[in-house]
């Protein structure tokens, strides 16, 4: 009995500590982040001497009159748009790769594979082009509108491998039913594919947050900045850097991420109503 | 559950929707926006003042950029009629995102420029050509000298009028060499006494059991330095044609310099100017103590003293090669305005270049940010008002002015390759040794004059 | 029971397919034709491209620093791949079950990745592996003397390694949903036959997983090919010392953006895609023989 505690004990134990291995660099940034801005580089100590707030009032003001309160709205904003746009269109993709069949489905499932090994800096240019013909530049649309139309393979390729798992048989009862395949695709593929969904969700919100190219080609008033985009003002090389306010900034802008990720969570954790055939 | 999150989504994308409604509002579209009947000679003064909206970008950190905001409300406040929408981005993100718009034909109309890069919009025509704009007063260059007015001409023809003046110094920790015992160089020394100093130095810091710490820095790799060695020799980097200027003596000489530095250990190991070559000013090898000079554009002299604040710091001339000629000449930030914008903007544009440049209320804020004023009398109107680094700065600036000096050859398109084909490709392989200095310098003369040919129109 | 044959309803994929197809008309592929067209143009963003037929593609095979940049792509998907899917693997089997905590536990692992492309993480990594870092303090306490491992050409690629490593959580994110995706009936039906929790890993939770782990490797992998954000920002855009850190991408974003050599970038894009391509499918080709999609 106490060999099963302690070997529980020591589970945690390795947990945490490379737990805490992984982390070590963001603790650091997170201590220096209290530190005075002097200290942060010469300071011999990992924690702060005295720790201050000093660099949050000072980030908190962000960048060319806007505060960083806005910013933060923005990558919200951002992120939600482009959070609905992936699940809908996503998954409606999905399913027709997955679960019909049509003529050229293994051509244009292939295409969409395809779109995903192009880098990206090649379509950027053209896309600029394109989309400052739509005198879309300066606005989000370039960022969100895309979203709404499964562009990112990615997710379509994620729903597709989870939505086969999904057991043909189980669909059968319906459609003998007399189903559409729109009744099946909202009333069960959705609901049995709400772990993948969530992942989608997810991966939208960190991709959205942390991406800066993009933002920064097509977003010039800095009140439409995003988080990422805003940080990477406080630091340039052409005069005095604010790294206590790109610390300070940073942290807290990697809270909503990692609260957003424990919150959903717990999706992953309660699973699905049911996985297979079941009774 | 599910539909509790639904909910709570749709009311999150609701609120931001109002919020980014709002936020809209404030952003003016620019594209497609021009005044009827508009005339085609510049700077044709209209008499009933329409509104009219540019778009200024300007590079620099978060302080600049309140800086340069609040210059621009000065104008505002002056020229109502005149919107400024400004666009500030930081260094590392501006040449990306002003060949990005330029190409996407979305330039902002009024711009930072800078000499390095000018060629390469020069060349594209997307610069808008203030000579028109002189002759006709809208831009008043009478207060400028010839110089100043000349680092912004290329082939004759007036493009980008600078901010500053300002020139490169070897910034010098005073205090340093007093704990290294080395004497204090003379504002006219040379290269040779830069290697004595640095032996010196070596030794004193061995016996105090410093051996991170070097008298100066490794610049192998640094172009800029690299153009006073050429110009100490009598000729610029590139020749008016647009061909290559230096010699590969001169390279090799100068690679054969460092090499024997480094050898000697008087300046630090490649791995260690690696690491700090894209470090930022206050975390550099010279801000940390770990060298003691340093070269330096001299309107930087203020940062590196906030830096350091504990220590005398003097500014020196670059060193030049025994009997050698003068290498210094006058640079600076400049600012320009775009080709492709319709006429009244560019109007408004120089109105605001010529603000800058030349009103007492900008300089009441602007001081020496990029470096003395181009504008003689704003030169003498601010002297007055500066604190102390800056009057260090004016002053190193005037000295130097008054030096007898080459011309300065302007960089052709397609510098910006041959920059990096020094600094990165081929400098790195020297300061690690994988080539040798002349091979090095025979490659960089074949693959920077093929470059240059690649880029002639 | 009547047998009824997979789907033949082709009116209702079109229709759910729409948006896909639109979308992929106006962004993917006008662009991509574009960017095709302008690998066979010289094109330098502000003037007209010119036409110059194949000369992009011939100049790319006599790149030396092309071919430089292949080998430090290749070497750095060689290795970041399968650390990557592996730890994350072996961290979600850890994390799968409710144990306390578990929740924080998994944020915590998943945190590294959250920090793609920020400017903090160049000076962290910076502070990390250089000759003063914390990696050779440790070194220090066993007594070895460690490098500068991030300035030093032979070793600078391995701390971008890492850093890709380092962040795996993405891929562990993916692994923890299909993992819950296995039903527990397929456990309990393996308890009865008294198979031990080995036996069940690699009858039941590994052949299971593989659909997800095929994934997992495609993605990584292409994901990997196209790294551009870490080199960029721990290199400042340089891909040094030497050019070790210089990945494909970086330097088809120097040619594009700093050399003004559009048309050549274009022709080095449609290159990578081509070996992506090729990797992808022979990825595909070898997947059916060992991903098990339960239909």
């Amino acid at each position: 009995m106490y060999i099963e505690k302690w070997k529980v004990g020591v589970k945690h134990f390795l947990i945490i500590l490379f737990g805490l291995m992984m982390l070590y660099p963001l603790l650091w940034m997170l201590s220096a982040s209290f530190k005075p801005e002097n200290e942060i580089f010469t300071g011999l100590s990992f924690l702060p001497t005295v720790p201050t707030l000093g660099n949050y009032v000072n980030g908190w003001k962000g960048v060319s009159g806007v505060i960083f309160g806005r910013f933060f709205l923005n990558s919200l904003f951002i992120a939600i748009a482009c959070i609905i746009g992936n699940v809908i269109s996503c998954s409606m993709a999905a399913y027709a790769f997955a679960k019909l069949n049509f003529k050229l489905k293994k051509i244009m499932f292939a295409t969409m594979m395809v779109t995903l090994m192009l880098p990206f800096h090649v379509r950027l240019i053209p896309q600029y082009i394109v989309f400052n013909k739509l005198g879309w530049i300066n606005t989000y649309f370039p960022l969100i509108l895309p979203r709404y139309f499964a562009i990112e393979g990615f997710f379509v390729f994620l729903l597709v491998q989870f939505m086969r798992t999904i057991s043909n048989e189980m669909l059968e009862a319906p459609r003998i039913d007399g189903c559409g395949s729109f009744r099946i695709y909202i009333s069960f593929i959705l609901p049995l594919s709400t772990p993948a969904l969530v992942t989608v969700a997810i991966f939208t919100f960190i991709w959205t947050w942390n991406d800066f190219f993009s933002q920064m080609i097509y977003l010039s008033d800095p009140i439409t900045f995003t988080v990422s985009l805003a940080l990477r003002n406080f630091i340039d090389s052409t005069g005095n850097s604010s790294w206590g306010s790109l610390f300070s900034m940073s942290c807290l802008s990697l809270a909503p991420l990692f609260i957003v990720f424990i919150v959903f969570q717990r999706y992953l954790i309660e699973g699905i109503t049911s996985g297979s055939l079941k009774g | 559950m599910r539909t509790k999150k639904l909910q709570l989504l749709a009311m999150f994308f609701l609120a931001a929707t109002v919020v980014f409604a709002n936020g809209k509002q404030d952003t003016v579209d620019q594209t497609g926006k021009t005044t009827p009947a508009a005339t085609s000679t510049p700077g044709a003064t209209t008499t009933k003042a329409e509104p009219v909206s540019i778009r200024v970008v300007w590079w620099g950190d978060a302080k600049r950029h309140e800086l340069y905001n609040k210059i621009c409300d000065a104008f505002t406040a002056a020229n109502p009629t005149i919107t400024l929408v400004r666009e500030p981005i930081s260094w590392a993100d501006y040449w990306d995102k002003l060949s990005v718009q330029t190409a996407g034909g979305t330039a902002p109309d009024f711009m930072g420029m800078h000499p390095q890069y000018a060629n390469d919009y020069v060349a594209r025509k997307s610069l808008e050509p203030l000579d028109g704009y002189v002759k006709d007063g809208t831009l008043n260059l009478s207060q400028f000298s010839k110089s100043a007015i000349d680092s912004g001409v290329f082939a004759g023809v007036n493009f980008m009028v600078p901010m500053g003046i300002t020139s490169q110094a070897f910034l010098v920790n005073k205090t340093f060499l007093t704990d290294v015992k080395v004497a204090m160089p003379t504002f006219d020394w040379t290269y040779a006494d830069l290697k004595t100093a640095a032996a010196a130095a070596r030794v004193a810091l061995d016996s105090a059991g410093k051996k991170d710490t070097w008298l100066i820095n490794d610049n192998t790799t640094n172009y800029t330095l690299f153009r006073y060695w050429v110009r100490s020799a009598g000729h610029d980097l590139y020749k008016p044609d647009g061909t290559l200027g230096f010699t590969e003596e001169d390279l090799t000489t100068w690679f054969t310099y460092w090499k024997s530095l480094r050898d000697a250990k008087l300046v630090p190991d490649a791995a260690t100017t690696i690491e700090y070559k894209t470090a930022t000013l206050e975390m550099n090898t010279f801000a940390k103590g770990m060298t003691g000079i340093i070269n330096i554009p001299v309107n930087q002299y203020g940062l590196y003293k906030a830096a350091l604040p504990n220590a005398e710091l003097v500014a020196l001339r670059n060193p030049s090669k025994a009997a050698g000629k003068i290498g210094e000449f006058l640079e600076g930030a400049h600012f320009a305005v775009s080709a492709s914008s319709p006429a009244n903007k560019k109007v408004a544009a120089v109105k605001l270049l010529n603000f800058w440049v030349n009103n007492e209320k900008s300089y009441d804020l602007f001081k020496l940010d990029q470096g003395v004023p181009a504008n003689a009398k704003m030169a003498t109107y601010i002297t007055p008002t500066l604190n102390d680094n800056q009057k260090i700065i004016l002053d190193f600036v005037s000295k130097v002015s008054k030096l007898t000096m080459i011309p300065a050859v302007y960089a052709p398109a397609g510098a910006t390759e041959v920059d990096s084909l020094f600094r990165v490709n081929v400098g790195e392989k020297v300061l690690f040794g994988t080539l040798t200095p002349e091979a090095a310098a025979k490659q960089i003369m074949t693959e920077g004059a093929a470059i240059l040919l690649k880029n002639k129109k | 029971m009547r047998k009824i044959s997979r789907l033949n309803r082709p009116y209702e994929a079109y229709l759910f397919l729409t948006p896909w197809i639109l979308g992929f008309l106006c962004f993917t592929l006008i662009p991509m034709l574009m960017s095709l067209y302008f690998s066979f143009t010289k094109y330098d963003l502000f003037t007209a491209p010119r036409f110059i037929g194949f000369e992009n593609f011939l100049t790319m095979a006599m790149d030396v620093r092309l071919i430089k940049s292949l080998k430090v792509t290749g070497t750095y998907v060689a290795l970041t791949v399968p650390f990557q899917v592996m730890f994350a693997l072996l961290v979600a089997l850890v994390l799968k079950k409710n144990i306390t905590g578990v929740r924080i536990y998994r944020a915590i692992y998943y945190l590294p990745s959250l920090f793609g492309g920020s400017v903090a993480i160049a000076i962290l990594w910076r502070r990390l592996l250089n000759k003063q870092g914390v990696v050779n303090k440790i070194l220090e306490l066993f007594g070895f003397e460690g490098l500068n491992w991030i300035a030093t050409p032979s070793t600078a690629l391995y701390t971008l390694v890492l850093l890709g490593v380092w962040q795996f959580g993405a891929s562990m994110v993916i692994f923890l949903g299909g993992l819950k995706q296995i039903s527990q009936d397929y456990y309990e039906a393996a308890e009865i036959e008294g198979a031990n929790k080995r036996k069940q890993f690699f009858h039941i939770t590994l052949p299971l997983l593989t659909p997800m782990v095929f994934f997992s490797l495609v993605m990584t992998i292409i994901n990997a090919f196209q790294s551009f954000t870490s080199a960029y920002i721990i290199s400042g855009g340089t891909g040094s010392p030497i050019d070790s850190t210089l990945f494909y991408t970086l330097y088809l974003y120097i040619k594009g953006f700093q050399h003004f050599s559009m048309g050549y970038a274009s022709a080095m894009a449609w290159g990578l895609l081509v070996i992506i391509a090729l990797i992808t499918g022979i990825m595909f080709l070898i997947g059916k023989y060992w991903v098990y999609y339960d239909e």
